[in-house]
């Protein structure tokens, strides 16, 4: 079988003593992976991608659920851009290790691929760390697990939405919860994760609080779902947050 | 078809690098036709080989004795140090002629995405090894790749305190490259970091 479509390389592994495989996010095929075009030692460069890069991809296999092979036509690379900002290149990896670990194989995910993109293209911009978070929110919710943060669970209203419940995943307003106990484990809802944010203002203390809140749901729903960790590069990405933050 | 030696020989020889069991079989018939002129000679040879190169324990190259001939010459730069991945990129810097300091090498990267972590590479070592040698400039020679980059940073971060020049590699157009057959990201790069002519 063969088909082509555009996709957003997410992992690129060594496989063999110089060939590699890649994962890529497609727009109409979902996560596939396959050998790529080039090899490790390539001296030709004009089709070397990295990951986070968009391209043209023709896949071909004899069946759907073999490993096939990938011929790439690059389109656009980030790389450049965020190669002398660490954080945006932590949050590179953060993006597509989180992508690539939890989406199923050979599943399509338009909106995901969309909003990918869209998320690599903002790693420029200088609130990016609050719209990977939005993002984390929004994989949650294509991967079938949305967090309600729209309206109170326990009293219907719209504004001051200040907790999210670890069980069901809903926000809790301030009048609802007028007292923290600890023992709730209660999260904290980041202002611009509210739907009723005036602005996008945001500090480092929120973004780790955004990141601990889909934390807790990746933790719950997709690590024990699946068998996996968290990928090394959330965490590394939250370290740096946290640095930032203190 | 074989005996056992020769069926041995060919599944040796097939698991080098960029053989295969077809140049396995070509390169074990040579070998065995050639006995007094090639096999003894590469036999002996590999023995010693095997008996006489050590990895370097400054910084991780491979020679004869325990220190390499890099880190013990009084001729080379003892206060620049220069990071590279593999044994093979030291090998491509000292090709160049260019660089006269002294080497570390990693024995990899940093990788998120493949759970490559800081304590599996010899990071602490080399931190260690900067704090207390004298070093003045650390030259960090990585691949400009998401992962290469990625370690970069990590090694910057662990040194940000010390009293030191951290430099990195110049990212561009190849020499005797043409601008058709490059990739984009080289072509950004080489763009964003025009120089003055």
């Amino acid at each position: 079988m063969e088909w082509q479509d555009v996709g957003v390389l997410l992992r690129l592994q060594e496989f063999g003593e110089d060939q590699l495989i890649g994962v890529f996010l497609t727009q109409k095929h979902g996560c596939v992976r396959g050998i790529m075009p080039f090899r490790v030692s390539d001296k030709k460069r004009d089709k070397i991608i990295h990951p986070g890069s968009r391209a043209q991809v023709r896949w071909k296999a004899r069946l759907s659920e073999h490993l096939g092979r990938f011929d790439i036509d690059p389109e656009y690379s980030p790389l450049a851009k965020l190669m002398h900002d660490p954080e945006a290149l932590a949050g590179l990896s953060a993006i597509c290790s989180i992508v690539e670990t939890w989406t199923p194989a050979h599943e399509p995910h338009e909106n995901l691929y969309f909003m990918l993109q869209t998320m690599i293209n903002d790693l420029t911009s200088s609130t990016w760390p609050v719209k990977y978070v939005q993002f984390e929110v929004e994989l949650l919710r294509e991967l079938g697990f949305g967090l309600d943060l729209e309206t109170c669970a326990l009293t219907g209203a719209k504004s001051n939405l200040i907790y999210v419940s670890p069980d069901t995943g809903r926000a809790l307003s301030e009048k609802a919860i007028p007292v923290r106990n600890q023992e709730d484990g209660l999260l904290d809802l980041p202002s611009f994760l509210s739907p009723t944010r005036v602005n996008d203002e945001w500090t480092w203390d929120q973004i780790l609080q955004g990141m601990e809140l889909t934390g807790h749901f990746f933790q719950g729903h997709l690590c024990e779902a699946s068998s996996k960790s968290m990928p090394i590069a959330r965490d590394r990405l939250f370290g740096q947050f946290k640095s930032k933050a203190s | 078809m074989f005996g056992q030696e020769i069926q041995q020989l060919i599944f040796l020889l097939s698991r080098f690098p960029g053989l295969g069991p077809r140049s396995g079989r070509r390169l074990a018939l040579h070998l065995l036709k050639k006995k007094e002129t090639t096999l003894l000679p590469l036999i002996h040879t590999l023995q010693r080989a095997a008996e006489a190169v050590k990895v370097c324990s400054e910084c991780g190259n491979l020679d004869t004795s325990p220190v390499c001939s890099i880190c013990t010459s009084t001729k080379r730069d003892s206060k620049v140090l220069c990071v590279v991945e593999e044994i093979s990129d030291l090998w491509a810097l000292e090709r160049s002629g260019e660089y006269h300091g002294r080497y570390f090498v990693l024995g990899g990267k940093l990788s998120a995405i493949s759970g490559v972590k800081p304590e599996d590479l010899k990071i602490p070592f080399l931190v260690n090894k900067i704090k207390t040698s004298g070093i003045t400039e650390v030259v960090l020679a990585l691949n400009p790749t998401l992962e290469g980059q990625t370690t970069l940073y990590y090694i910057r971060e662990c040194l940000e305190n010390l009293p030191l020049k951290i430099t990195g590699l110049a990212h561009g157009v190849p020499m005797g490259g043409e601008l058709d057959y490059l990739d984009d990201a080289t072509l950004t790069t080489a763009m964003m970091r025009r120089q003055v002519v």
